[in-house]
């Protein structure tokens, strides 16, 4: 299987760990992933503030080149970029003077096939959980972890065609077939203040203590995330929170592809495991190898 | 001629049509046009109504640009229940939403909400009504930013801005340069710079930015910039 691979900004900086991860895992399982060529920043969080044409211009401008490429699937990783990309083409896809317009501005025609997936649809899908369960590897059977999704990964559900809005489940699929405990809670699409972690850090504590709270009282020994800043605020601001709470999380905070690669028996130097703020060493010792 | 019988009561709506309204000068028009009307009769009274829709300029110029109608909104007030930013505004979203139908523009623009909206989509996917108040939000920040509006919160006014200028500057994102940008127009020069060493020991900020797409990117932001009439 071959797909086209938008990284995106944070997956070179912040999230490398994603980025690493995600290759590995995809490498394992036969994923062929194709990074699109001379890739733009998707706008983020910042162009749907400043304009509504670039804020759909920038994501389509990487579209394009997907198809360029003689491509049409492109996974996404991030859960920002995954949204303004399924954005972008919802507008266009319903309204074709916008589209024409668009077209113009991105120098491309763009066909009908163009399908926009984030690597948790694509890994969740029955072949691949089978796929999984009969691997005959490592098992993630000692740990007890919650799924988190964040906001922009299936909301709003008109718009990005993936999962439940209020109960997803693909990523409780996906970890339960690695044989990880998967408990229920009730944060898994709450937000964690996103972007306002370098402006209104004040919002981010709030909000990111309450998910970390909800985490620990449910028994949860990790958190799994589909999303780089979400992972950057639960991890890198948990020591901040537990100071201004008054209370201890230690909390490890994964990529749902580095447990993935774990269950796959990927090194974890390999899944950069290091990089974390709080130790995510522990999960390795919590894999019952066969 | 449309009859509902609701138990004992037998109540027959009348639908005007939108030329009877606005012939008919009797009736208490706040605004140019009425979206529904009719005639209710029940228990021997009978009384007109109507329901004014886009009594304000600065509604329909928000419908215009973000395609939004504020009008729909009952104020149910789900989108509040469910807004996890909601206690740090200083208007709710629903109330934002009949501010902007009451035309209060600068109450609107020079909201903390419009910068404390955080897109995460919670209230847009619950709406009932289906107004589009990210989308809202979105177009009120565009309209703030460009009238030179005096920002309530300033550093989220400032991030935007500056990310847009690091997207027009690199083509993508470079975190190390942003927060420079941001620490010089906020002035909190002091704020997680712990946080920072500590992320450049672990390699998660690069030291040098990536010009990969630098002319691609600049030249998306000019053809979308010149057909926003800038």
């Amino acid at each position: 299987m071959k797909y086209a691979y938008y990284p995106g900004c944070s997956l070179h900086s912040t999230g490398k760990e994603y980025d690493a991860s995600l290759r590995a895992v995809c490498l394992r399982l036969g994923i062929e992933l194709v990074e699109v060529k001379g890739w733009v920043c998707c706008g983020s969080a910042a162009a749907h503030a400043a304009s509504r044409r670039l804020a759909v211009a920038l994501p389509l401008k990487n579209l394009a080149q997907v198809e360029r490429q003689g491509l049409e699937e492109v996974l996404v990783p991030c859960a920002a970029c995954f949204s303004r990309f399924k954005f972008a083409w919802h507008e266009i896809e319903g309204q074709p003077e916008l589209r024409r317009e668009m077209e113009d501005v991105v120098e491309h025609h763009f066909g009908d096939g163009l399908r926009i997936l984030h690597p948790l649809e694509v890994m969740a899908r029955d072949e691949h959980l089978a796929q999984l369960a009969s691997l005959k590897g490592p098992s993630l059977a000692g740990l007890r972890v919650v799924c988190y999704y964040g906001c922009l990964l299936t909301r709003p559900p008109e718009v990005t065609h993936f999962d439940d809005a209020e109960y997803p489940q693909s990523m409780d699929r996906l970890l339960s077939a690695l044989g990880a405990s998967v408990l229920d809670w009730g944060y898994r699409t709450d937000c964690c203040g996103a972007s306002f972690s370098l402006t209104r850090t004040d919002i981010v504590r709030k909000l990111s203590h309450d998910i970390l709270e909800g985490a620990r009282e449910v028994g949860a020994e990790a958190i799994a995330t589909a999303c780089p800043l979400c992972q950057l605020n639960l991890d890198s601001r948990q020591r901040e929170i537990e100071a201004e709470y008054g209370t201890r999380y230690n909390l490890p905070i994964y990529y749902f592809t580095q447990l993935m690669g774990l269950a796959l028996g990927v090194p974890s130097r390999e899944l950069m495991l290091g990089r974390h703020f709080v130790d995510a060493r522990r999960a390795p010792e919590k894999v019952v190898m066969p | 001629m449309i009859i509902c019988n609701n138990g004992d009561d037998v109540l027959e709506f009348e639908a005007l049509e939108d030329e009877d309204v606005e012939e008919d000068e009797g009736l208490p028009l706040q605004g140019e046009r009425t979206r529904a009307g009719g005639a209710v009769t029940g228990r021997g009274v009978e009384v007109e109504w109507q329901v004014p829709a886009a009594v304000s300029a600065f509604g329909d110029l928000l419908e215009e640009t973000s395609g939004v109608d504020t009008n729909v909104c009952y104020q149910c007030r789900k989108c509040v229940s469910g807004c996890p930013v909601a206690y740090a505004m200083d208007y709710t979203p629903v109330q934002l939403l009949h501010a902007v139908r009451l035309g209060l523009k600068d109450l609107v623009l020079g909201s903390a909400t419009i910068w404390l909206c955080a897109s995460c989509e919670t209230c847009v996917t619950r709406c009932p009504q289906n107004v589009d108040i990210v989308k809202a939000m979105d177009s009120l920040r565009v309209m703030a930013l460009r009238s030179g509006v005096k920002s309530a919160v300033p550093e989220v006014a400032g991030f935007y801005r500056s990310s847009l200028q690091n997207i027009r500057l690199f083509g993508r994102m470079y975190e190390l340069g942003l927060i420079a940008q941001l620490k010089l127009s906020t002035r909190q020069f002091a704020k997680d710079l712990d946080l920072g060493a500590q992320m450049m020991k672990k390699g998660k900020l690069k030291l040098l930015p990536e010009f990969a797409s630098l002319g691609a990117a600049r030249r998306v932001v000019s053809r979308a910039s010149k057909l926003e009439g800038k």
